[in-house]
Order: C-alpha cells, then sequence, then structure tokens
C-alpha cells in the first residue's frame, strides 16, 4: 500500500492553495497556472504522451474522459460505427463501467494460463469487429502484476483494425523513468497519481486522475468552457 | 528525468518480487513473467488451501489484522486470491516483518490442516479478534489468548498494537445492505 504521508498531504489544506475559488481571474491565479503546467509538462515527460488535461479527480473519471475522446476523435473523422471496445477479463471493475458510460459496447477478451490477454482471442475479436472497433483497454503492467511481453504485438492488432489503445495508467508506479505508454503503444491514458506519487486519493476529490494522450486525441480531452486556461481543449472543439 | 523517480519505480518492482520469493513457499504466486519475475505486485493463491483446509483468503486477510497489518487487496482480481502491492515505501524491515506473518500464518493453517485445531474454531476463522473478546471473562476457544492477539512477538506488539474495533463482519450482507447511520434530520434542526 502506498504510504500516503501526513505531511505529504498538508500542503492541500494551506490557505494558500485551497482558498481560491474555481473562477478566480486567471491573473490572481498565476501561482496556480505555473503549477498546473508544470504538472501537465512533467506528466507528458513521465509518460511520452504529448497532452494532459488534470480535469478528472480519479481513475475511474479519467477513464470515462479518455474513453470520450476516443469516441469523439472516431467521430471526427466519420467513424461514427466505431463503438466495440475490447476489454480482457482481468481487467479493473471500472473499465468495463466507463465504456458502457461512454456508449461503448464491451467485448470481453479472454486470458491464457499465464494470466496475459490471449492473443489469439484478441486479435479473432479484433479482426471479427473489425468495422466497429473504437477501442481496446489494457492495464500495463497488468493487473495480475505482469509486465505482458505481448504489448507490442497487442498494439499492432489494435491499430491495424482501427481501433486505438487505452493503456490503464493505474499501475504507473512501476513504469516511472523506465518506460513510457505513450511510447510502446498507447493512445490514452489516465493515471491513478494517489498510487504513483504522494496525493490524496480522489473520487470527488481532492485527488486528480490525469487523462493523457497522443496529440491525435489532444483536441478531444476535457477542458473547461469558461477557463482561459482550458487546460484540454475540447472547449476548443465544442465552442 | 529524475534519479529518485527511477529509483522509486525500481524500489517498489524490487519490493513485490522480495515479497514474491519469501513468501511462495507456502502461499503459491499465481502469475509471473517469462523470467519468472512479477512487475510491482504479486497475487498470492490461497484457492488450494482453501479446498484443503477451509481457511479462506479472507480469514488470511483478516488474521493480518491480528498481527497488526492492514489486509492486502483481496480477491481482486481473481476471486480467493490476496494481492500484494508493497510499493517502494515500506522499509526492508516491515517487508520482512510481514513475510514473517505470512510464515506464521501459514503454520497456523498447518495447524488446521492437521486437524490441532477445527475447522470451525481456529484463530483464523476467528480473525480479527477485538480486545474485548480476548479480555473477557470466558475463552472457550481451543487455542490461547496470547495466540489470538499477540500471535508475533516482534515489535510493534505490547503497547503499540493495534486493535481492529470490531470483530468479523458480513461484508458481502453490508455491501448489498445499505445502513444509514446519520441522525434524522429533525435532531439536527434548531
Ligand atoms: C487497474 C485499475 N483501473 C482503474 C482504477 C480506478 O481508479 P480510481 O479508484 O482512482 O477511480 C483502479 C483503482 O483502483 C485500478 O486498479
Amino acid at each position: 500500500m502506498k504510504l500516503n504521508a501526513a505531511t505529504e498531504m498538508i500542503p492541500i489544506t494551506w490557505p494558500a492553495f485551497s482558498d481560491i475559488h474555481p473562477f478566480a481571474p486567471v491573473e490572481q491565479a498565476q501561482g496556480y497556472v505555473e503549477l498546473l503546467g508544470e504538472l501537465e509538462a512533467a506528466l507528458c515527460r513521465i509518460t511520452g504522451y504529448d497532452a494532459v488535461s488534470l480535469q478528472p479527480n480519479a481513475g475511474s473519471q479519467g477513464e470515462l474522459a479518455g474513453l470520450l475522446a476516443i469516441s469523439r476523435y472516431h467521430a471526427s473523422r466519420g467513424d461514427q460505427e466505431r463503438n466495440v471496445c475490447l476489454i480482457p477479463d482481468s481487467a479493473h471493475g471500472t473499465n468495463a463501467a466507463s465504456a458502457v458510460m461512454a456508449g461503448m459496447r464491451v467485448v470481453v477478451v479472454a486470458t491464457d494460463d499465464a494470466g496475459n490477454v490471449d492473443l489469439v482471442d484478441l486479435r479473432n475479436k479484433a479482426t471479427e469487429h473489425s468495422g466497429e472497433l473504437a477501442a481496446a483497454m489494457v492495464t500495463y503492467p497488468s493487473t495480475h502484476g505482469v509486465f505482458e511481453e505481448g504489448i507490442g504485438e497487442l498494439s499492432r492488432i489494435v491499430h491495424d483494425n482501427g481501433g486505438q489503445l487505452y493503456v490503464d495508467g493505474a499501475n504507473l508506479n512501476a513504469l516511472v523513468g523506465v518506460a513510457k505508454p505513450g511510447w510502446f503503444g498507447g493512445d490514452v491514458s489516465h493515471l491513478n497519481l494517489h498510487k504513483t506519487f504522494c496525493i490524496p486519493h480522489g473520487g470527488g476529490g481532492p485527488g486528480v486522475g490525469p487523462v493523457a494522450a497522443r496529440s491525435h486525441l489532444a483536441p478531444f480531452l476535457p477542458g473547461h468552457r469558461f477557463s482561459p486556461r482550458d487546460s484540454g481543449a475540447a472547449d476548443r472543439h465544442h465552442r | 528525468m529524475g534519479d529518485a523517480l527511477v529509483e522509486a519505480t525500481a524500489t517498489a518492482i524490487l519490493s513485490a518480487n522480495y515479497v514474491a520469493r519469501r513468501i511462495q513457499e507456502h502461499f503459491p504466486v499465481l502469475y509471473s513473467g517469462a523470467a519468472g519475475l512479477v512487475a510491482h505486485e504479486c497475487i498470492l493463491d490461497l484457492r488450494g488451501i482453501t479446498r484443503e483446509t477451509g481457511v479462506t483468503a479472507e480469514d488470511v486477510a483478516k488474521r493480518l489484522i491480528d498481527y497488526g497489518f492492514h489486509a492486502p487487496t483481496l480477491s481482486f482480481p481473481v476471486a480467493g486470491t490476496l494481492m500484494v502491492e508493497p510499493t517502494e515505501s515500506e522499509s526492508l524491515a516491515e517487508l520482512d516483518r510481514f513475510c514473517e506473518a505470512m510464515t506464521l500464518i501459514s503454520s497456523e493453517i498447518g495447524r488446521v490442516a492437521d486437524g490441532t485445531w477445527p475447522r470451525d474454531d481456529n484463530p483464523l476463522c476467528n480473525a480479527p479478534h477485538t480486545a474485548e473478546v480476548i479480555g473477557g471473562d470466558t475463552w472457550d476457544h481451543p487455542y490461547p489468548r496470547r495466540v489470538a492477539g499477540w500471535p508475533m512477538d516482534a515489535p510493534p506488539h505490547g503497547p503499540a498494537k493495534y486493535w481492529p474495533p470490531v470483530g468479523r463482519i458480513d461484508g458481502g450482507y453490508g455491501d448489498r445492505n445499505l445502513v444509514c447511520s446519520c441522525p434524522p434530520v429533525d435532531e439536527l434542526a434548531h
């Protein structure tokens, strides 16, 4: 269990951090702007992705945001029918729940005896649903506690069939400084930072479950309609 | 990237592999990679033990409370197993203490298996033991109070021992039957 020490949590109680109004004029929130900018840049470096939205409050919210980004990306290309999400049976329950909330249809992929995603089953299902494949959602390293050696192949299969690869970043603690999901095939990931760095758990705050993506998905990440700072750019997309 | 971040990652992975190696002789590690290593967490497979002795993963999780540990993840992602994710937060001394507790728990399971303790009255199925139960006027279990409440001699037992506020609860029932313990609105009105 990650030890989130009290000394690491206390700063969020400091008035300078906690008393600011969410809609304070941006010129009065320069410290925050700098802080968020630095955090986003650091997370891009750590994950190998191009853009980050800090809006989601927990991993599960990041999942929904990431899957919606995938849906909107497909829709922007006229691929509205791409709504199937392949999820291995070892996945965390929130994965399937988020996919359903994002309007996708879940197709379960088997795992093999060694606990890895069964690449034969994945290939069959990806091919079968090739015309409607939106995404595959996998956790790396897996919830079974293994660095799946087939991740590169898995990524190729998904992309060859027109899908996007969602890499669940709940286990980023096993990757920081060593491997980057944006480099080994991921298009988008949420990061459960309470399991990676020492921050409070999310579930409505004050945690954060950032969602990070490659540049083609960046315009579809969440931003805020009324925020001049617009960390993601979904905002621009909707306006 | 900061060397310290790389070191934290490496330590998290090393810690998980250390625990897996030390415990696997007592509790089989369900999955590992081609090189026999795990990533940052390992799944301890209790299902064989449950079949043979009736001791469940939940019993072990609850018994760990008596030993002073917050239990690892129970029955996710595989039902009937425990998932241990030490992260880089724990010192080697704490990892050793955990491995020792698991080793002792394994020998307790052995005493259920060999019939020394009945399947329905042993420190595992009765865990966790509250101070109230151990300090009660009567004690009619086939194992001593000391085994119930202070199963491990190493610190922080003694004054720093953690006492659970309640004994075994029916988790499944609790999940399905919400009981609101807030006072009624009337009581809050002035
Ligand atoms: C693999 C995986 N994915 C997603 C989540 C959901 O994250 P959160 O609890 O921050 O909503 C978890 C959380 O426990 C997880 O383990």
